[in-house]
């Protein structure tokens, strides 16, 4: 298992941190939603998996260019993200137990209308970019290394918006001391409907890159919200720097370990990873000890 | 009672019975039950092999509507309708043994067909054996004599209809080796369902070609990123890679997978998926030298039977062509003909008869003539036989290389 030569380790790495971003984005937006809203949003791997259905139906069935599906994929899972929080979650902020079993049932309501508006057979989104790069023998598919860039771009807005702007300053402080911030007169109603917004904006964008590289089908929003949840908890409640730290982690165990030691080990070591941050630092890497 | 309730009475009687009369006496209405076939199918319509049941029913649908549409069935001169109850396994033991216990004694079929994996296969297998009801197994991921479970002289009333495919796969590796000659190493992959009986009896058949295996690699079901995988398997550094069991896409993506990380060998795909998947999953630029263990159904040289499925798929559903269509068509058609052989319903007498079918060309299969065989593999004639197709993809373009039905 360790016979592996040089070439071998570093692409292994590379395809880890191709995968990472996409994980990343998808962590992000389940961390903002548990931030400030203090809700597991379980049907947040559905809102993944109808982003990538919407680019598919909008690039495959309608025939648009594959950015312009994306972008109408984001901005149709950020209004979701709007009526979910509105119509579902507001009445029930504060019961925890209600909102965890009302996202359940909108995760089966999520996977049950895919099924019947494209049906259970998987599909595919043609490539893109159908191009290979190559840096001095580490060979990425081009639409893979274009998808890294946008998530990264993503990321970085975020970032951005959430450091320079004042709605982002807001949001920030209201994941940090939601009473404090309710006193300085930040609307929690407007934070929350934001939180949600954006976080089902970034869920909708994973999975329309995510669903441009691999296959969909109506359950491929198990394994996102898994591993959002691995990443929250490894990172930290309410923090994005946790969140891109642990996600790039994952990545790499994702991308290394099944070639070191194949499929079995790959599936256990984040949850042992898990497990020992449960224990040893319960807060995550960079969570503030709540 | 008084003289008006009492002429009410008697109008309202006498306009039943009138009805009554018209109904039983006007010609051409006959109120006898007309003459089913009851056929039990239980396949996995939701969950993750949701994709292979809905195929596999939809198969069952189009040739329904041949066979009905033709007039039924005929058993000792009487005209048969043939109806197919199809229930939904779910994945679960549990729920196949339950639906087969609903289709056995609430609906009163003597027929069933399922499943996709052992498991539930064997669950429903213990309700048609204490009931003395027919099963067709639908599929069989290891068959006997490989795998533990299966079709074999102790369970007489179980039949395999659905060909083995791994006896396929050796004209697979023939082409391969004709038409790709001085490739040495090779690679055999699989998922991480227990396929070991599979995975050995594929490297064995490389082996016998003069072929070296210089690895074997698992890859996780759930993982949505092939290339982690691949890069294992192109870590040994191979002329080739085989492809074991897949789903449809799954093995595009494989097959994308593997040419963006630099292959640039012949794949080959021992999985009954059609091509068109290889196609639609890695692209017509990467889907160049793969070789698959099924037929291009749309083919100018595929049997009448198989076009006839195509063409009335796409008239009936929008879906892209599945070929699990192919297999479940194909399965219902062998116990209907098995059925109409043996001229009786009676699990027992249409299981002698099939033991006799066992010539080319007793059962029409859309691959061509095939058979009941497995005597020599299981002891008794319990599988159906029918040809094997070997397909290629090169430069984006497929077309049928191979066909081959094996001897028992």
């Amino acid at each position: 298992m360790l016979d592996l030569s040089v070439h071998a380790i570093i692409q292994s790495i590379m395809n880890g941190f191709c995968l990472a971003w996409i994980y990343i984005l998808i962590a992000a937006g389940l961390s903002l939603i548990f931030g400030i809203m203090d809700i597991l949003q379980f049907a947040h791997g559905e809102v993944y998996m109808l982003g990538a259905y919407f680019v598919y139906y909008f690039n495959v069935m309608l025939g648009l260019n594959f950015f312009l599906a994306l972008v109408f994929s984001i901005l149709l899972m950020g209004i979701l993200g709007i009526i979910l929080e509105k119509f579902i979650f507001r009445s029930l902020r504060g019961d925890f137990l209600s909102t965890l079993i009302i996202s359940l049932g909108l995760m089966i309501l999520m996977q049950s209308s895919v099924q019947v508006m494209f049906g259970v057979t998987p599909k595919s989104i043609p490539s893109f970019y159908p191009h290979i790069a190559d840096f001095m023998g580490i060979k990425i598919g081009g639409d893979r290394l274009i998808v890294v860039g946008i998530s990264i771009s993503i990321i970085l807005s975020l970032i951005i918006m959430l450091k320079k702007t004042k709605l982002g300053q807001a949001l920030t402080a209201s994941a940090q001391h939601p009473d404090a911030s309710r006193l300085m007169g930040i609307n929690p109603y407007l934070m929350a409907a934001t939180a949600m917004v954006v976080g089902s904006a970034l869920a909708g964008a994973a999975g329309g890159l995510m669903g441009s590289v691999f296959k969909l089908d109506p359950f491929m929003g198990g394994n996102a919200l898994l591993k959002g949840l691995i990443i929250i908890i490894l990172g930290g409640k309410r923090s994005l720097l946790g969140v891109i730290v642990a996600g790039l982690l994952i990545g790499l165990i994702d991308g290394l370990i099944p070639v070191l030691f194949g499929p079995a080990v790959t599936s256990i070591v984040p949850l042992f990873l898990v497990a020992i941050i449960v224990v040893v630092r319960p807060q995550g890497f960079f969570g503030n000890g709540e | 009672m008084n003289t008006k309730k009492r002429k009410m009475v008697v109008s309202i009687m006498f306009v039943l019975f009138f009805t009554a009369g018209v109904v039983i006496g006007l010609p051409g209405i006959d109120i006898a039950e007309a003459k089913t076939l009851k056929i039990g199918t239980i396949m996995p319509i939701s969950g993750p092999l949701g994709a292979i049941g809905v195929a596999w029913n939809r198969g069952f649908e189009l040739l329904l509507d041949k066979v009905n549409g033709e007039g039924g069935i005929d058993i000792k001169g009487e005209r048969y309708t043939v109806e197919v109850i199809m229930e939904d396994g779910k994945m679960s033991p549990e729920a196949c043994s339950a639906a087969a216990n609903k289709l056995i004694y609430r609906d009163k079929v003597k027929f069933v067909m399922g499943e996709v994996m052992e498991p539930d296969s064997e669950a429903i297998y213990n309700v048609t054996r204490e009931a003395g009801a027919f099963m067709a197994l639908a599929n069989s991921l290891v068959p006997t004599p490989l795998g533990p479970w299966g079709v074999g002289k102790d369970k007489p009333l179980m039949v395999l209809v659905n060909p083995p495919s791994y006896l396929g796969y050796p004209y697979t590796f023939d082409f391969v080796k004709e038409a790709y000659p001085g490739l040495k190493r090779a690679v055999t992959t699989d998922n991480t369902f227990p396929h070991e009986p599979l995975i050995e009896f594929n490297s064995n058949a490389l082996r016998e070609r003069g072929f070296d295996v210089v690895g074997v690699e698992r890859y996780d079901l759930a993982a949505p990123d092939f290339y982690p995988f691949m890069t294992a398997v192109l870590k040994h550094k191979p002329d080739l890679i085989n492809i074991g069991q897949s789903a449809p896409l799954q093995i595009g993506m494989q097959i994308k997978a593997a040419r963006e990380l630099g292959f640039t060998g012949p794949i080959i795909s021992t999985s009954p998926v059609a091509p068109d998947f290889a196609l639609m999953g890695a692209g017509p630029k990467m889907a160049t030298d793969i070789i698959c263990a099924a037929p291009y159904a749309e083919g100018p040289d595929v049997p009448a039977e198989m076009k006839y499925v195509v063409d009335a798929y796409k008239k009936k559903y929008k879906d892209p062509f599945n070929a699990d269509v192919l297999l479940g068509y194909d399965a219902l058609w062998a116990l209907i003909q098995s059925i109409e052989k043996a001229q009786s319903l009676d699990p027992q007498t249409v299981a002698d008869k099939i033991q006799t079918l066992n010539t080319k060309g007793d059962i029409e299969t859309v691959y061509g003539p095939g058979y009941f065989g497995g005597k020599t593999r299981v002891g008794a004639n319990l599988e159906l036989i029918a040809p094997y197709w070997v397909s290629l993809v090169k430069d984006g373009a497929i077309k049928n290389v191979k066909v081959e039905t094996p001897g028992d």
